[in-house]
């Protein structure tokens, strides 16, 4: 292995070539998905040219690793992507195809923003193995759900712009500073909004939505994967519909690109509400930041939880 | 030393297979051979980063009484000048699209006559290969690699006598366009060739003409794991042989459809067409550099991925 490492070195840095710095080229970012890309814009503004890989209407465990994604990896100076494996599917043989040293594991360019989360949640504590389920085995990636998480991430793409484009350091920081002011201020607004629903339980479809019901302090009693990844079986749909009924759940959560058949078949049998919610930036018109998505799921949660509410208080007056 | 943790992997490809006919002609040695259920084949795969600018991959191939490198070789993860990357080793080479999927990735149980007849099942010499991305604003690139015709299992390619002579090395070269014609449909246009001694004569060569085509539709909104596949190749081979000089083509389109997350279904038509005047005789082993005479199949497939 040693002796033909090195006489790769010795053809290859032949034809390295150094890259001469453009002072007026903007820092071009890619991101796996669209959330990062939309806080990357936050700070980067007219500084930064941001490029999503996937849509916000995608299932981001499952993209066509599609051959034009590594024109934009080839030229990118920041990749930001979500780790945890998420991506594991079709991110690396992008990143192989792209030809790119700056966006390379350990390289300046190579940003997995879980590392900038304090506290992921469902890290693995024994020896995973696929009989777990499919697609979360190293911790839940779908911490952007959180919108609390979204201050360490802002910070961690400022870090990394600040060292990419140094002369350019106190725009990124006054960005910065300015982005985690408004959105604390979100998060207080959110936040009491939420508080009437605390302790609502609730049934999701993939266990996506673990951070948002950290936030929120809801409690999620089942999911309609019977693991991750895994799609429901009759029989767990039937033990499922007696579990709903029995504990009288009245919400049920899912990303519009799962099928929804089975949740609204759920939703039918128990009389719970099903409630599509939208995930990420870009998954509909309208919502093309942090802050609509959050707007919208906020809204579109506690209205949904307040007609609930006023239908049982209906019934309990007319007894 | 840093220490090497690659990624490991094994496939099992178990085909069920029904032929309509009770004495059907076996083309690709791991086809399955009769009606009923096989282990096709089970397939190691060692993936590894070596270090943060090449990678290293291995594919070992194992059935009942076989153990076959499929692939092994390092690539270049790094930026070089017009946007090359280098491949090194025993790779499959980038001949059309069939030729660089494992066994697990196609969607039919049986090769295509073209791959069986042409390439000998998979054409994976070892070599040099250098990929060039195209500064086009479509997705572009052009492959050329040279490489030892030694070893291979196809018949169109063998050691010259001259085996010093540069020129019968095997010269592989491949155009792979990909246009993006909205969010759900993409297709891709390659083209190939292929050329090297051909082992019947000191200084006769065999040369390989390639075309292929592959249309997806995936719609990317709800339930985004329907899909449907469209994928044709047509392969000329010109060869010179003591008898004189052939010429022979093939082709085969199939089509698949994703019904369910895990479910596909489609056909296949497949067809081999050779020079008549030195085709073999009716019955007997005799080939002419792989081929088999002229032949149309047709294939249907149903496949559950677990
Ligand atoms: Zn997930």
């Amino acid at each position: 292995m040693k002796l033909y490492k090195i006489f790769f070195y010795m053809v290859f840095s032949i034809f390295l070539l150094i890259s001469a710095h453009d002072a007026f080229a903007k820092v071009k970012i890619v991101s796996s998905v669209p959330n990062f890309g939309d806080i990357a814009e936050e700070i980067g503004g007219d500084k930064v040219e941001v490029k999503s890989l996937s849509k916000g209407y995608q299932d981001p465990h499952f993209v066509d690793a599609k051959p034009s994604l590594i024109l934009s990896l080839n030229r990118a100076d920041l990749l930001l992507y979500t780790g945890l494996e998420l991506e594991l599917g079709w991110l690396p043989p992008l990143i192989t195809g792209a030809r790119n040293s700056k966006i390379l594991t350990g390289n300046i360019g190579n940003l997995d923003c879980s590392t900038l989360i304090p506290n992921i949640l469902e890290m693995p504590t024994t020896k995973v193995d696929r009989s777990m389920g499919d697609i979360h085995p190293g911790g839940n990636p779908h911490y952007m759900l959180d919108p609390r998480n979204g201050i360490p991430i802002a910070k961690g793409i400022a870090d990394r712009l600040k060292e990419i484009d140094p002369e350019n350091a106190s725009f990124y920081d006054e960005r910065l500073g300015d982005f985690v002011r408004r959105l604390n201020e979100k998060i207080k607004e959110w936040d009491e909004k939420l508080v009437p629903y605390k302790e609502t339980e609730i049934v999701t479809y993939h266990k996506s939505w673990v951070y948002f019901s950290d936030w929120a302090g809801f409690e999620e009693v089942g999911y309609v994967e019977p693991k991750p990844g895994i799609p429901p079986s009759p029989s767990y749909v039937a033990e499922l519909i007696r579990k709903l009924q029995k504990d009288k759940i009245r919400l049920i959560i899912a990303e519009s690109y799962y099928p929804q058949k089975v949740p609204a078949l759920i939703a039918e049998k128990t009389g719970a509400s099903f409630l599509v919610l939208p995930s990420s930036v870009g998954v509909r018109e309208g919502i093309n930041t942090y802050f609509d998505l959050f707007d919208a799921i906020v809204g579109e949660v506690t209205s949904k939880l307040a007609s609930i509410t006023t239908k049982a208080g209906d019934f309990q007056d007319s007894n | 030393m840093q220490s090497l943790n690659p990624d490991i992997s094994v496939i099992g490809t178990f085909a069920a297979a029904y032929f309509s006919e009770d004495d059907p002609i076996i083309h690709a040695e791991v086809d399955p051979e009769n009606t009923g259920i096989n282990l096709q084949e089970g397939e190691f795969a060692f993936q590894a980063t070596i270090d943060p600018y090449f990678r290293a991959d291995t594919f070992f191939s194992v059935n009942r009484n076989e153990f076959e490198i499929e692939e092994m070789y390092a690539t270049t993860l790094l930026s070089l000048p017009l946007n090359s990357q280098i491949r090194v080793g025993l790779m499959r080479s980038k001949f059309g699209r069939i030729n660089t999927q494992h066994r697990h990735f196609q969607d039919f149980v049986t090769l295509p006559l073209t791959a069986a007849a042409f390439l000998g099942e998979h054409l994976n010499p070892t070599g040099v290969e250098f990929n060039f991305l195209l500064p086009l604003p479509w997705f572009s690139e052009l492959s050329a690699s040279v490489n030892s015709p030694d070893g291979l299992e196809t018949t169109t390619f063998a050691r010259d006598e001259n085996a010093n002579n540069l020129a019968r090395l095997l010269y592989i070269a491949h155009l792979s366009n990909f246009f993006e014609l909205s969010d759900a449909m993409s297709l891709s246009l390659g083209g190939s060739f292929a050329t090297a001694s051909n082992g019947t004569e000191r200084g006769n060569r065999s040369n390989l003409y390639g075309l292929d085509l592959f249309a997806k539709y995936r719609p990317l909104e709800n339930s985004s794991y329907q899909e449907i596949k469209l994928q044709s190749e047509f392969i000329y081979r010109q060869a010179e042989t003591p008898e004189g000089n052939l010429d022979d083509w093939g082709a085969y389109g199939q089509i698949v459809y994703r019904f369910a997350k895990r479910w596909d279904t489609g056909v296949r038509f497949d067809y081999v067409d050779t020079n008549d005047r030195i085709s073999p005789i009716e019955g007997e082993e005799e080939e002419t550099l792989g081929l088999f005479g002229k032949e149309l199949r047709y294939a249907a497939m149903l496949t559950f991925n677990p």
